[in-house]
């Protein structure tokens, strides 16, 4: 049986609309090149020098470079997806922590304790507030 | 989606954020590696000289330069850098926030996330910890 910090999927809702948004900003930087390519082609093939059998090149390249930018991008959107859905999965540990703690910290009337997270982590900033505001508000 | 919180959101403050912008940046490289090897090789495959198309149109001549496709990969990874962490760290940077405004002693209305955000039940409690 595997625990919730086993499992990679702990809030199905949160760390999928993460996923799709990793898969998003592949779609973003693949609009941006192939938005790119297509344009660069589509002025190469407007200029007056460039024959009828040039332009057909360029348009089988640009077509070409299309779909392949397309592959390259679905790849690379399931990869950062799976890489998201990981990511936030070590995010959520810690704000789940954190609730419980607070919680905790809110019903008991007694001595505070300290809530510890790793000076790098995203949630140290909150952490370090939080800390100090139950210090104040129980002394 | 709220563009100010979008063009506001800190992108290399958090730990994370950095990972994701380097993650795009790596992303946005390779595309533009294959972008850029296919535009050069179809112009050697055709005979098209590059100095001559840049002769004739200044605006190809600005495409096809080294910044321009430097700009295009920097550019690409840190929109879709900015959106991905705002989506992802943009409530923790809100709730962060909206505390620090409290402890400077505005009187703020109450902090509120989407249930979609998962941190709706932290920033019920926060709100608790400061009324």
């Amino acid at each position: 049986m595997t625990t919730p910090r086993q499992r990679i999927v702990v809030h199905p809702e949160f760390q999928r609309s993460i996923g799709f948004a990793f898969a998003a900003g592949v779609f973003i930087v693949f609009v941006i090149a192939a938005m790119y390519g297509i344009v660069t082609f589509y002025l190469l093939s407007r200029t007056s020098f460039v024959t009828d059998q040039q332009i057909a090149i360029l348009k089988s390249q640009a077509s070409l470079l299309f779909w392949v930018l397309l592959t390259t991008g679905v790849i690379f959107a399931l990869i950062l997806g799976w890489f998201g859905l990981v990511l936030s999965h070590r995010y959520v540990g810690p704000i789940k922590r954190l609730e419980i703690w607070l919680e905790t910290q809110l019903l008991a009337k007694s001595t505070p304790s300290e809530f510890k997270v790793r000076p790098k982590d995203d949630l140290a900033d909150i952490v370090q507030l939080l800390n100090r505001r139950l210090m104040k508000r129980n002394k | 989606m709220n563009i100010s919180r979008f063009l506001a959101h800190p992108l290399l403050r958090f730990q994370r954020g950095r990972l994701v912008f380097y993650c795009f940046l790596g992303v946005a490289f390779i595309m533009g590696l294959i972008t850029w090897w296919y535009i050069q090789s179809t112009l050697k495959f055709a005979g098209i000289s590059p100095i001559a198309v840049g002769a004739e149109s200044s605006l190809l001549k600005v495409l096809l330069s080294g910044y321009f496709k430097f700009g295009i990969i920097l550019g690409s990874a840190l929109l879709a850098a900015t959106y991905t962490s705002q989506r992802f760290l943009g409530p923790l940077y809100r709730i962060m926030v909206w505390i620090k405004t409290k402890e400077l002693g505005f009187e703020i209305a109450d902090l509120k996330l989407r249930d979609r955000d998962m941190l709706s039940y932290l920033s019920r409690l926060i709100n608790q910890l400061y009324s």
